[in-house]
């Protein structure tokens, strides 16, 4: 059921990094043709669903309200859906992929960032902006008081 | 009232698991390398799902996780706010560069390690078509349809979530996964509904 993963141009940079044989498909591969739908033809064909089975879908309806009508065939059809997505969600990472990411990470330690004093973010506090105030103050009144001085 | 009090406990624990991850992370800057591994473990399978689901297949699911969280130890001290967030980045992006390198392909992935929970054969077989249709017909949507779709779909994730995710608004996320279910179902109505 599987049919190549790995050409060599679709690998886009993890190319080199497989630990593992592909697996391939015993199967004759099947006809482009059969294997796709070309981009945008979904949405040509696609029949506007009923703003009730969306809201159902997003769980701000209950099901009985849009089993009625219409709509009830939509929600069989999601029905089906959602009982294959539900299996999808209990997928779980393999059991030997975190010993495999812990091998390929380097050995030292991630590199700091240095990052520029005027880049930096300071946290003002009230008592730190009451002294910088006060150091500023006294320093203008130096400033002052020396230039005063030379000015006589 | 509960609803309110659920939420706020939620949100503490996200606040919790934030702080910890601050800790980790700093233990990792430090030099302790092993301390990494905790990350990994904790966020390792939503991140599997993702890959897996926006690729349809578990070899690639892998390598991308592999130079994501590789990517993601080089880059730690960069990191500014959640690193649940900033990881899940990574890995969208390398399955979004992954998506555009490919060549027109059917991708499926097949699951000989998930146990069969299906009553006879008769049904396994129908479930394992419905399998291989809907991978098919996700492989068919554009990326960013599939990845609304399947961020909503299988990872149950909230408008809100998904928006702070991948930096965009609930409204056009909403019209995303709308034109993906529709997609969906005019691709695979005729045979299931």
């Amino acid at each position: 059921m599987v049919d190549d993963l790995r050409s060599d141009d679709g690998l886009g940079g993890f190319d080199g990094h497989h630990h593992r044989q592909p697996r391939r498909s015993d199967k004759k591969e099947r006809p482009l043709a059969d294997r796709e739908v070309p981009l945008g033809q979904q949405e040509q064909d696609a029949r506007v669903l009923s703003p009730a089975v969306h809201a159902w879908l997003d769980g701000e309806l209950p099901e009985a309200s849009v089993r009625k009508g219409d709509t009830a065939r939509d929600v069989e059809f999601w029905k089906q859906i959602n009982g294959e997505v539900e299996r999808r969600r209990r997928v779980h990472t393999p059991v030997y992929l975190e010993a495999q990411i812990m091998e390929r990470l380097p050995q030292s330690a991630p590199a700091a960032v240095i990052t520029k004093w005027w880049q930096r973010e300071y946290v003002v506090t009230p008592t730190a902006a009451i002294i910088t105030a006060a150091a500023l103050v006294m320093t203008a009144a130096a400033v002052t008081a020396i230039v005063m001085a030379f000015a006589r | 009232m509960k609803t309110t009090e659920a939420a706020l406990r939620a949100d503490q624990n996200s606040e919790d698991l934030d702080n910890t991850d601050q800790l980790i992370i700093q233990r990792v800057l430090a030099g302790n390398r092993d301390a990494f591994k905790t990350l990994i473990t904790r966020y390792s399978d939503p991140l599997y799902r993702h890959a897996l689901c926006m690729t349809g297949s578990p070899d690639v699911a892998e390598d991308i996780l592999q130079v994501s969280f590789v990517k993601a130890y080089q880059h730690l001290a960069e990191v500014r706010g959640r690193f649940d967030a900033w990881v899940f980045r990574i890995v969208a992006n390398g399955c979004k560069d992954w998506l555009k390198n490919i060549r027109r392909q059917h991708l499926s992935y097949d699951e000989d390690d998930q146990p069969s929970g299906y009553a006879t054969p008769d049904e396994e077989l129908d479930r394992t078509e419905l399998r291989s249709d809907l991978d098919r017909a996700l492989a068919s949507l554009p990326a960013s349809l599939r990845e609304a779709f399947v961020m909503k779909h299988v990872e149950g994730r909230s408008y809100e979530e998904m928006a702070d995710l991948l930096g965009t608004t609930v409204g056009a996320l909403k019209m995303r996964v709308h034109r993906a279910r529709e997609a969906l179902q005019a691709l695979l109505e005729e045979k299931y509904a």
